[in-house]
């Protein structure tokens, strides 16, 4: 045990050193920033239609970013820069709020939805929109409102509050549904389309956007009482009265001077980019009322409304706060709870992918090494070809979307019509396992081959058949050899079953992104996952050490070690 | 016991073996010998059947090698092999490699092969060495229980591939008194070897191979003291100065 | 059975070839960054001077204990703040920036690994050779050791070159678009993502078989 500790004492160390976060340098305010730097920097999104996304050749637009854009304009004039330089930040709900804290994004206006949590983290202008949180499904699904989503598939984006909003709902009213969580709305659409889910929640605007994104919008409907209302608005820093009055005071002359009214026309009742399409989604009295008198009201109820004026003044540096480890999240239980779930997932997933990659790989290593049998020779080649010139990441997508759609249909509908959490791993299970199996065969292959040819024609000449020859001198002897390489081997496949997260299985990286999402606390999340993985690799280093000493020959240097 | 009838063998372009016969009876001895690349080896393991071959014969104790309906696994149970390398299995203890042919491929129970192992190990001087494993033994010890091994099987006849080519010069003389002994007890033996004085002492016959073919196939007195060929005579001359 | 329509690939090659140079900036740049940065390390885990090859030690097993989606998520998080600190402003595109450092610093920990080998590699006898003829320990180090190293190791380096190009795709998870973001982007737009996906899979496993095939080439070259 204490050669673990003294293993262990230098990662520590050199994490603090290496994370110990520069503290920003406190701004004086971000018109002063642009003033001196002579650039602005805004978030959009890349695809919340028809607030801020890709039109046509990757230019964004959108509602949203029409309004940050002549928000852009009134700053040029205020600091007399008409050549100012506007950089462009594709930001998404993971990281929007960090971005902006961070200093990396000065202003972000796409469908950021003002609630108290993030008012403890940035500052919200006056709202741009309000939106209610509705469901799109099909036609001919049934679902009209959200009490017929029990025990249904519900997908929604990761991050937003529908996502809170749903989990809630499921956990109050027990009406055991399956909740997906999307990385943006484009793939919450696209999850919604395959039949992965039958209804996709989230604020009814983007709602009528991705449906006109469809192939036949007709086939989509908007439905269902809205859960909640909700205001968004433009996010930048904290603490920023000047940089925030210039924003509001453009906005609310946007507003009231009925420009925003226009611009409300052109995105939402005419046809806008990429295909030309009509949302069709007419101005609702919640909308004329802001456009009259603008205001920054949020619709969370929990707290009561900032207001900026009398908000205490705070240094802008990080704020470390291990405690938020142990605090409750939204939808119950502790934030610890997810770490453990996510270590759960992650080792579930790593063995039983390992088992997997065992039980291919031996075969097929063994059929690469065979002198005899071409055709399986060339067969386990072509396998190992395959699966180790592709990038691990577009395998997973490729078992992940693409197999059900090539498998037959009633097949692939059957695997899609399974718990989320079922197709994730099944996806993630198989690409993991079939990868690391073409590396477990080239390892097999490896040994087998530095074993003298002697010992298989000792072993024919005693009159052993060739599988017992294998069974009971080439593979004993062979799988000692790769005990270290297949070490390696298996503390890779934990390593790339971090990559299951951007399909949405909740392992530990993904747990670590949620954690940030939810607390916008990074450097607690992501140190208490780093430190989680350096323990697995710990655990594992010391089990295979155990192991090659258990099955060491007497008088025998192992060979092939590193 | 062993009839080998005009066999050739080739890799590719390159003539291994052309046209061998001869003919061993049961319980004779027969060294064979010729310089390296002769061909001898290949000779010794086409009789196991570790090597195909493209023309000719090989028959061992009735059993045709040739006929596809032969069972060459079995026909190798009875076969005992020696080889160059010892070729223990390192993993497995000297007990558990005598044991491992005779549990999985003559089925006796393990308390009769360990009987049945330990008797052979006391032949070959070995019984306290039962439970060490091959890389705690000496070359000498290894082929002594190579050798062990190979008659734990009951083999009607036994070949030796250079048994004695890669040990020590003071080891060679403890695996050459087992063979002997081995000769002595009447056991079939076909030995490819540089050991004259073993063939002078043991051997019933000597085989000289020279480039894939056997030059003289005679009695041992006969082959040392006049030899039929020109080439023997020099690869004899030669040995001797050494 | 879906029929495929691979149309969109094709219109949309411009895109394609962006992504394409994002893969290529971010492979070429850890390569050279990490073979540099990966010798020192390399030579200062075997140096004699204890607290050097401790710290090199660390480092490098620290970066390979981590998986990189956390890499390069934690440098996502941190290279902002160090640019700030540096210049007192955001930098252009931070995404590829912090996408370049980490891929930079994660490979230069495996390339350090792989040289090491190939140093140790070496005979002993090169390194007394360099000293008997006068060389100081770096210098023979520089002129002896080291481009004999490089040359035992040079299949290795490669095949580690191609699987970092295969793992450059994981910047997927800062929403970068390389060739495979973008195939995936392009994909999702025009509701043609299966086809998109097998596009890029096959792609990638044109170019794999490419180098594996010319990594064995270059082994078969040096074995003999």
């Amino acid at each position: 045990m204490p050669k673990l500790l003294r293993i262990l004492a230098p990662f520590a160390c050199l994490l603090v050193l290496l994370l110990a976060p520069r503290p920003v340098l406190a701004l004086e305010g971000t018109l002063r920033k642009i003033q001196e730097s002579g650039a602005i920097t805004l978030g959009h999104r890349e695809s919340s239609l028809p607030f801020s996304y890709y039109g046509d050749n990757q230019q964004v637009i959108g509602y949203s970013h029409t309004l940050m854009l002549r928000v852009v304009r009134a700053i040029k004039a205020q600091l007399a820069m008409p050549d100012l330089r506007v950089r462009l930040m594709p930001v998404n709900s993971s990281n929007r709020i960090t971005l902006v804290q961070n200093g990396t994004v000065d202003l972000e206006c796409g469908s950021t939805t003002n609630n108290a949590e993030r008012r403890k983290q940035v500052a919200f202008s006056n709202t741009i929109f309000i939106v209610g949180t509705r469901l799109l499904t099909h036609v001919s699904s049934g679902v009209k409102d959200f009490p017929d989503l029990a025990g249904k598939t519900v997908v929604t984006t990761a991050g937003t509050t529908s996502e809170r909003l749903l989990r809630r709902m499921n956990d109050d009213n027990r009406m055991s549904m399956s909740l997906i969580s999307a990385k943006d709305h484009g793939e919450s659409f696209m999850i919604l389309t395959t039949g992965r889910a039958v209804a996709f929640m989230m604020d009814d605007a983007l709602l009528f956007g991705e449906r006109a994104k469809a192939k036949n919008p007709r086939e989509w409907i908007v439905t269902g009482t809205p859960l909640s209302q909700e205001a968004y608005g433009c996010m930048m820093r904290k603490d920023d009265p000047a940089f925030r009055a210039l924003v509001n005071e453009t906005l609310a002359w946007l507003m009231t001077s009925g420009e925003a009214e226009r611009i409300y026309a052109q995105w939402f009742t005419s046809p806008i980019p990429p295909r030309g399409l009509n949302l069709h989604f007419p101005i609702s009295e919640a909308m004329k009322n802001l456009f009259r008198e603008p205001n920054d009201l949020s619709f969370d109820q929990d707290e009561p409304r900032q207001t900026a004026a009398t908000t205490p003044a705070r240094p802008t540096g990080y704020h470390w706060n291990w405690g938020i480890l142990t605090s409750a999240t939204p939808s119950g239980g502790t934030y610890l709870h997810w770490l453990i779930t996510g270590l759960f997932w992650t080792v579930l997933l790593s063995v039983s992918a390992w088992l997997l990659a065992l039980a291919l790989g031996i075969p097929l290593g063994i059929a690469r090494a065979s002198t005899h049998r071409l055709v399986w020779r060339n067969l386990a080649m072509a396998y190992v070809e395959l699966f180790r010139d592709i990038p691990l990441l577009v395998q997973l997508f490729l078992w992940y979307f693409v197999l059900p759609e090539l498998m037959p249909g009633p097949w692939g509908e059957a695997i899609k019509g399974w718990r989320p959490e079922a197709q994730q791993f099944l996806a993630a299970w198989l690409c993991l396992g079939m990868f690391t199996a073409a590396r477990v065969a080239e390892q097999v292959r490896a040994a087998l081959q530095a074993i003298p040819p002697g010992q298989k024609e000792a072993a024919l000449a005693l009159g052993l058949t060739s599988v017992q020859a294998y069974r009971w001198v080439l593979l004993p002897v062979a799988l000692r050899i790769t005990l270290p390489p297949l070490t390696s081997e298996f503390l890779n496949v934990f390593k790339n079953s971090s990559v299951a997260t951007t399909i949405g299985l909740l392992e530990l990286s993904r747990q670590a992104q949620q954690l940030v999402d939810y607390t916008a606390q990074p450097y607690e999340a992501f140190i208490a996952v780093t430190l989680l993985y350096l323990l697995i690799n710990l655990t594992v280093l010391f089990g295979m050490r155990r192991l090659e000493q258990g099955v060491r020959v007497p008088g025998l240097a192992l060979e092939g070690r590193e | 016991m062993i009839s080998i009838r005009n066999v050739s063998k080739h890799f590719g372009a390159f003539q291994v073996l052309n046209g061998c016969s001869a003919e061993i009876a049961r319980g004779e001895v027969v060294v064979v010998c010729g310089p390296s690349g002769s061909g001898k080896s290949t000779l010794i393991r086409c009789i196991n059947a570790l090597e195909p071959i493209q023309a000719g014969e090989i028959v061992v104790d009735g059993v045709s090698l040739t006929d596809p309906a032969t069972d060459l696994t079995r026909l190798r149970a009875r076969v005992g092999m020696v080889f160059q390398h010892f070729e223990l299995f390192n993993h497995m203890s000297i007990m558990d490699n005598l044991c491992l042919a005779q549990v999985k491929v003559l089925k006796r129970p393990r308390a009769e092969a360990e009987a049945n192992g330990m008797r052979l190990l006391e032949r070959v001087g070995l019984a306290d060495q039962a439970a060490k494993h091959p890389a705690q033994l000496s070359g000498g010890q290894r082929q002594r229980a190579a050798i062990a091994r190979a008659l734990c099987m009951d083999p009607v006849c036994m070949l030796f591939d250079e048994p004695t080519s890669s040990l020590d010069p003071e080891m060679v003389g403890e695996v050459l008194e087992v063979m002997v002994e081995l000769a002595r007890e009447g056991m079939t033996m076909m030995c490819v070897t540089h050991e004259m004085g073993f063939a002078r002492k043991v051997a019933n016959r000597v085989i000289f191979m020279d480039q894939g073919a056997i030059l003289e196939d005679a009695p041992s007195r006969t082959f040392f003291e006049q030899p039929g060929t020109e080439r023997a005579a020099r690869f004899l001359s030669r040995l001797l100065d050494r | 059975m879906i029929g495929l329509d691979f149309s969109s690939a094709l219109a949309a090659w411009p895109l394609l070839l962006e992504g394409a140079i994002v893969t290529a900036r971010i492979t070429l740049t850890a390569m050279l960054v990490g073979l540099v940065w990966g010798t020192v390390l390399a030579v200062a885990r075997l140096s004699p001077v204890r607290p050097l090859a401790w710290l090199a030690t660390l480092y490098i097993n620290l970066f390979r204990s981590v998986p990189l989606v956390m890499v390069i998520l934690w440098f996502f998080l941190i290279v902002p703040e160090v640019l700030h600190g540096l210049f007192g402003r955001a930098v252009g595109d931070i995404r590829l920036a912090s996408a370049m450092v980490a891929f930079a610093l994660f490979e230069a920990a495996y390339y350090a690994e792989i040289l090491r080998a190939g140093i140790l590699s070496v005979p002993h006898g090169q390194m007394e050779a360099g000293l008997a003829l006068g060389f100081t320990r770096g210098a023979t180090l520089r002129s002896i050791i080291l481009p004999q190293a490089f040359r035992n190791m040079l299949p290795l380096l490669l095949t580690q070159a191609v699987i970092l190009f295969q793992d450059t795709s994981l910047v997927y998870v800062i929403g970068l678009a390389d060739f495979f973001g973008m195939s995936y982007k392009i994909g999702d737009r025009d509701g043609r993502l299966t086809e998109m996906l097998i596009m890029a899979g096959a792609v990638y496993l044109c170019i794999g078989l490419l180098f594996s095939r010319l990594v064995a080439r270059l082994q078969k070259r040096f074995s003999k």
